[in-house]
């Protein structure tokens, strides 16, 4: 599984995948996954979120008619919900706390890093129907889907979607040192 | 005009739930995301046609989908180009309903 790659290289390699061959991904990959978000950092250490991981077609097809993010054919979904119950018993305004978002995003990195270096693909999806993927999932009251990522094995994406753009943002351009002058 | 079945009452429910999640999430995403969205549902409507007999009309649906499923992409990497494409397409669908038109007069 694991291979000789920096962690860098890793980071710097990954890329989104949106379309997927038919080949299955293993629950033992999968947990892998599962395993990997759990490390992610977290706010105040609250862990308010839980993760949802269909793999099976039947579902994971419904769950595609109702997600215009999803334009692939991805084999397995893993939905990042808030646990509302867990939120109220930490004390999470979750209608103003914006660092919920923030979790959501540090398990996601976790998991597509993971699922990279595993030889996987990976793709974030926010596009998608909330109220229908919670009836299609039967989800209860108690969890919020926020987020799906698509997990698969890669297969070659069109090169119209484009490659590497990140890599073409010269560094200057997003960052600065030190402390901002003054404006006269 | 060809009459040829082009959805099954599944595929039309399909894309209904294509287009209402599409309604739905168009309220927060970036305005560009619904002409992309609404341009994806061009090609799962020509998808579904395909599936069926479109008769000697394939070839239309088969380069209009094939046309969309490359050029929409470009919303990721090409934003200029993918405008371009968006006011192009209608003028290609009108060319097809014009040359119908036609070879329909012919006919009559």
């Amino acid at each position: 599984m694991s291979d000789h790659r920096s962690t860098f290289e890793i980071i710097q390699t990954r890329r989104v995948s949106r379309f997927f061959t038919d080949e299955p991904v293993s629950r033992d990959n999968l947990l892998h996954l599962i395993k990997a978000a759990r490390w992610a950092s977290s706010a105040g250490n609250r862990r308010i979120h839980k993760f949802v991981i269909i793999d099976e077609q039947k579902s994971v097809n419904l769950v595609r008619l109702v997600s215009p993010g999803i334009l692939g054919n991805p084999k397995a979904l893993i939905v990042i919900c808030t646990d509302k119950i867990k939120a109220a018993m930490e004390g999470v305004k979750l209608d103003m706390d914006t660092t919920t978002w923030i979790d959501v995003g540090t398990a996601s990195q976790n998991m597509m890093i993971a699922a990279h270096e595993m030889g996987l693909g990976s793709c974030p999806t926010t596009s998608f129907s909330k109220s229908a993927v919670r009836v299609i999932l039967n989800l209860p009251d108690y969890l919020e889907p926020e987020y799906i990522l698509q997990v698969g094995h890669p297969k070659e994406q069109p090169l119209s979607i484009g490659k590497g753009e990140a890599a073409k943002l010269p560094i200057e351009t997003i960052m600065y040192w030190g402390v901002f002058p003054e404006s006269d | 005009m060809t009459e040829h079945m082009t959805l099954t009452e599944t595929e039309a429910l399909q894309l209904l739930a294509y287009l209402t999640a599409s309604a739905e999430i168009t309220l927060l995403e970036p305005d560009l995301y619904g002409p992309f969205r609404l341009i994806d549902a061009c090609s799962k409507l020509a998808g579904h046609v395909l599936q069926h007999d479109p008769g000697d009309s394939r070839n239309f649906w088969e380069e209009i989908k094939a046309d969309i499923d490359l050029k929409k992409l470009w919303l990721m990497s090409d934003r200029v180009n993918f405008r371009e494409f968006i006011k192009q397409m209608p003028a290609i669908v009108a060319l097809e309903l014009v040359r119908r038109e036609a070879k329909e007069e012919v006919a009559k």
